[in-house]
């Protein structure tokens, strides 16, 4: 395949093209979900195909397929010129791509066991269990599991030289439990909601959840939620948990970040920015206690990977420094207008798709407190967990999330009493600001997101959040409705 | 495009390697092309072509699917051996499952030669009509698309259907000095799309939306464009219209369906037949798509059945399956909320004070029992006083249950648009509105 991608690129160097990149790639995916301890989808998905990028003088071409053959690489080669042609007649300024080494390198995510080696009768029991578990607990309506791995092997050649084979792993899982009373219908998730945790870890990982263990604890909440009373609306001091943080961080400092938003290329669908290139170095995003980093290199990070897919060696940058403002997520031609090298962040979904800017592993480093330190500085207020919803506006500045659950916080102790329907919501650096604690290394995880929703046509990403719960003093919960 | 008689040869093939197997398949094939624009310029142009089958199989109640896009001889054998180990694996459903009745349906092709035709120099002429109208005081970013899709269902119980279609789209932000207007449409091809037409309504916004003022919280009345009400009724299509849901006591239609929600004049369908629609003909399971009345004079008709559902609970299903791997989801692909009676000029001229909302961002489901959503406004919200828009404001959070939305109803326009949608394209008209709670504002 290397030689068959290697000829293309000579092809379009024949052509004209100022830079080209090609890339290979081969997806396989499984997807296991059970509701109430009977299968409802055992599904795999196998697909491969080609996608070129062509820089022909100052305009961008793309163009991919999955067809097979010399003679379909090259028709969809020149599909890409001819699109790189159209865009250069419009180009008004020249383009410029930040320079990066040139890379003759294989990597492989670090797994220890192929999830695709394990029986799906194995995976399917599991689930099975589980959700039989959960749905034992009188008053649980239904109960569901899933578990979804992948496995992407990948190669990118491109005119300048740089050829790299990567191997990538990804599994999850989760499982919920839903019951339905006279406060509507709850549900409570483990690990985490939306399809549970991810990482570009093996089987072990899923094995590590222990998801019969945990599947009674959550049908026991969820029982109890439904006839829980909701938070009388106000100004509390909250502690947000390490998969809601997760979150909070992805949609509040995560795609604000991205340089591409910042210069408008995302303007008429996800948004813009509020962080304006006058920021960088200069806002105080929040707290002392808050120091955000994009770390593409942390060994099963969700967001971790050995190159982007621009060939861009993965990195570590800070984003927030002790609470300032002080770096994006960029591509090479966005770095380039800023003269930096790129940090790594070109990222596409599929072989079909553009790379665009995406998140890595963005992370809120670990502070000093315990859990429970953070739990005694509180005399009222609420330990928020596990995401439910949320939403923020187009320059990532107001923002409401919902959580599962809220669990009280009286006089620097948890009372055993929860509340339903959670929401909390504020502006995002006075959000941060008000941030005075964050738990330690041995709470801190890094969380799986493999749902981000950007661009058009619309790319779902897998990215990595290392988050351990915060505590936040006087924010909005509760919506006067 | 392959084209019908691609499809009818792997009918034969899937008969000819498939022997002996239960099989459901859904095959597709799409080309697509899209140029991205921003702050004026043309910064991506992309083209792609794929196709991929998805093998439903069952044996003894059990099923798994697989799905490959290698359509060769070879792949569909590896996807076959695939299947037979999964099926190994794979465990009994808890209902009788069934292969989709045999649907009798003519082949369907849509396909408009504005689409099929389209090149990127095409799209980028668009782009320069766009960039001329815009002048030099407006920064224009967007998209314009077009996309041929294929779907052919095929079952090893004699199913064949086959089923092509175009469309063409694209959105447009406006972006002044201080403020920002926005508009989008969706067609099966260029000529419908009313390009030009509707740029000038996101180009006034954008000039009209200087030195925006803060408004607080609080019940208002709205006037909604149609990209807001599009972004409303698919939610509550989304939450409150899955027939599975309402069967396990989880969806707001078991308190609202078969209730009066909303005024007389308040109709809602699910609409392949519409004009201004990108017609679906056939469901994922070859089950033809009628018009079917979601909420008919203010009352909540129909909630839908995808196949999986209907077979759990004894039901006909509605031609909604939209995925082989979630055969219990269910929802409109062709939504449509009709017009009213009265032009849109006279609705805001009667407007003593309210708020202008062009477009929402961002929404979400706070509370599916509710059917509470929540979201911000964006790109063009007005101050309304003595019937006409007098200032921009600043961007306000709503969350509302949609059932006291539809109570609040005072005024549907008699105009409709098409809007692309962040889904499924909509058709939708202009709604005035009571007690709409906006929750907090940005600052």
């Amino acid at each position: 395949m290397q030689e068959r991608l290697q000829k293309i690129l000579h092809y379009l160097n024949s052509k004209g093209a100022r830079y080209a990149d090609v890339r290979y790639e081969e997806h396989l995916q499984q997807e296991i979900f059970v509701e109430d301890g009977s299968l409802k989808t055992l599904s795999n998905n196998f697909n491969s195909g080609t996608g070129i990028r062509v820089l022909f003088e100052n305009g961008w071409g793309f163009a991919a397929t999955d067809e097979r053959g010399e003679s379909a690489l090259e028709r969809i080669a020149d599909r890409a010129l001819e699109i790189a042609q159209a865009s250069n007649k419009r180009a008004k300024k020249p383009l410029n791509l930040a320079p990066e080494p040139v890379h003759q390198d294989k990597f492989r995510s670090p797994y220890q066991k192929d999830p695709f080696e394990v029986s799906e009768k194995e995976k399917i029991e599991i689930l099975r269990m589980a959700t039989l578990k959960a749905k034992e607990i009188e008053g649980v309506a239904r109960s569901t599991g899933s578990m979804q791995f992948r496995k992407i092997n990948k190669i990118f050649a491109s005119t300048e030289g740089s050829v790299i084979e990567q191997e990538i792993v990804v599994s999850g899982g989760g499982i919920t439990a839903q019951a339905v009373g006279k406060g509507g219908f709850q549900t409570r998730s483990y690990p985490s909601s939306f399809g549970g945790d991810h990482s570009t870890k093996g089987w072990e990982f899923v094995e590590q959840m222990n998801l019969v263990e945990h599947a009674p604890k959550i049908g026991k909440e969820v029982v109890e939620l439904v006839d829980a009373p909701e938070i009388e609306p106000g100004e509390y001091d909250i502690i947000i948990s390490g998969n809601q943080l997760a979150l909070q961080v992805h949609e509040s400092c995560g795609h604000p970040i991205e340089l591409d938003r910042v210069m408008g290329s995302e303007l008429s669908f996800a948004g813009g920015s509020f962080l304006s290139l006058d920021r960088l170095n200069n806002l105080r995003y929040g707290s002392d206690h808050v120091t955000i980093t994009a770390d593409a290199t942390i060994p099963g990070g969700l967001g971790s990977f050995g190159y982007d897919d621009e060939g861009v060696q993965a990195q570590r940058s800070y984003i927030v420094k002790n609470g300032l403002f002080v770096g994006y997520l960029m591509n090479r031609q966005t770095a380039a207008e800023l003269g930096l090298r790129s940090n790594g962040a070109a990222r596409a979904d599929s072989w079909s798709h553009l790379p665009i800017i995406r998140m890595t592993n963005i992370n809120l480093l670990p502070g000093e407190f315990t859990l429970d330190q953070l739990i005694a500085g509180i005399e009222y207020g609420f330990l928020l967990d596990t995401n439910k919803s949320w939403s923020i506006d187009d320059l990532r500045l107001n923002f409401q999330f919902a959580t599962e659950i809220a669990y009280e916080i009286k006089d620097g102790k948890l009372t055993g009493r929860i509340f339903r329907n959670p929401v909390y919501f504020d502006i995002t650096p006075k959000f941060w600001n008000k941030c005075d604690g964050v738990a330690n290394e041995s709470f801190w995880h890094v969380w799986g997101v493999p749902n981000c929703g950007k661009g058009q046509p619309m790319q779902v990403m897998y990215v990595g959040h290392g988050t351990a719960p915060a505590r936040f003093r006087g924010v909005k919960v509760g919506v006067r409705k | 495009m392959k084209g019908e008689n691609f499809y009818r040869n792997l009918f034969r093939l899937m008969n000819e390697h498939f022997t002996g197997m239960k099989f459901l398949c859904a095959v597709s094939n799409s080309e697509g092309a899209l140029t991205r624009f921003a702050n004026s310029e043309i910064h991506q142009n992309v083209f792609e072509k794929k196709s991929s089958i998805s093998v439903l199989a069952t044996k003894e109640n059990r099923i798994a699917i697989a799905t490959t896009n290698d359509l060769s001889i070879n792949g569909l054998k590896e996807t076959r051996k695939k299947l037979e180990q999964m099926l190994e694996n794979s465990t009994p459903l808890d209902y009788e499952f069934k292969l989709p009745e045999v649907s009798v349906g003519y082949p369907v092709e849509n396909l408009c030669d504005s689409v099929r035709k389209a090149s990127a120099e095409d799209r980028a002429q668009i782009f320069d009509r766009i960039i001329k109208a815009s002048g030099k005081d407006v920064q224009a970013f967007g998209y314009i698309s077009d996309n041929i899709f294929e779907n052919a269902v095929i079952a090893s119980n004699g199913m064949f259907i086959y089923q092509a279609y175009s469309s063409a789209g694209f959105n447009f932000v406006a972006l002044s000095d201080s403020g920002s207007g926005y508009v989008s449409s969706t067609a099966k091809g260029y000529k419908d799309l009313d390009v030009d037409k509707k740029i000038q309504r996101a180009i006034e916004f954008a000039k009209k939306s200087k030195d925006p003022v803060e408004v607080d919280p609080g019940l208002y009345t709205v006037i909604l464009g149609p990209e807001a009400v599009s972004d409303l009724f698919f939610y509550f299509s989304y939450v409150c219209t899955n027939g599975y849901m309402h069967e396990l006591k989880m969806s707001p239609s078991v308190r609202f369906l078969g209730q009066k929600i909303g005024p007389d004049y308040l109709n809602v369908y699910d609409d392949p037949s519409c004009q201004m629609q990108v017609p679906l003909i056939y469901d994922l399971c070859g089950k033809k798509r009628e018009r079917t009345p979601i909420i008919e004079k203010g009352v909540f008709k129909n909630i839908f059945y995808s196949h999986g559902a209907a077979l759990r609970f004894n039901k006909k299903p509605t031609g909604h399956t939209v995925s082989l791997e979630d055969l219990d989801f269910a929802i409109a692909a062709n939504l449509v909320v009709e017009g009213g009676e009265t032009p849109v000029e006279q609705i805001i001229s009667q407007t003593k004070r309210g708020i202008y909302v062009n477009r929402f961002h961002y929404m979400n489901v706070v509370d599916p029992y509710e059917a509470m959503f929540t979201g911000m406004t964006r790109d063009g919200t007005f101050l309304i006083e003595n019937g006409q828009l007098t200032r921009a404001i600043k961007n306000m959070r709503f969350n509302v249950k949609f059932f006291e939305f539809t109570q609040n109803i005072e005024a549907i326009s008699k105009e409709i648009e098409s809007t692309s949608g962040d889904y499924f394209p909509a058709v939708a008209p202009f709604m005035k509105v009571n007690n709409f709670n906006f929750t907090s504002k940005t600052a």
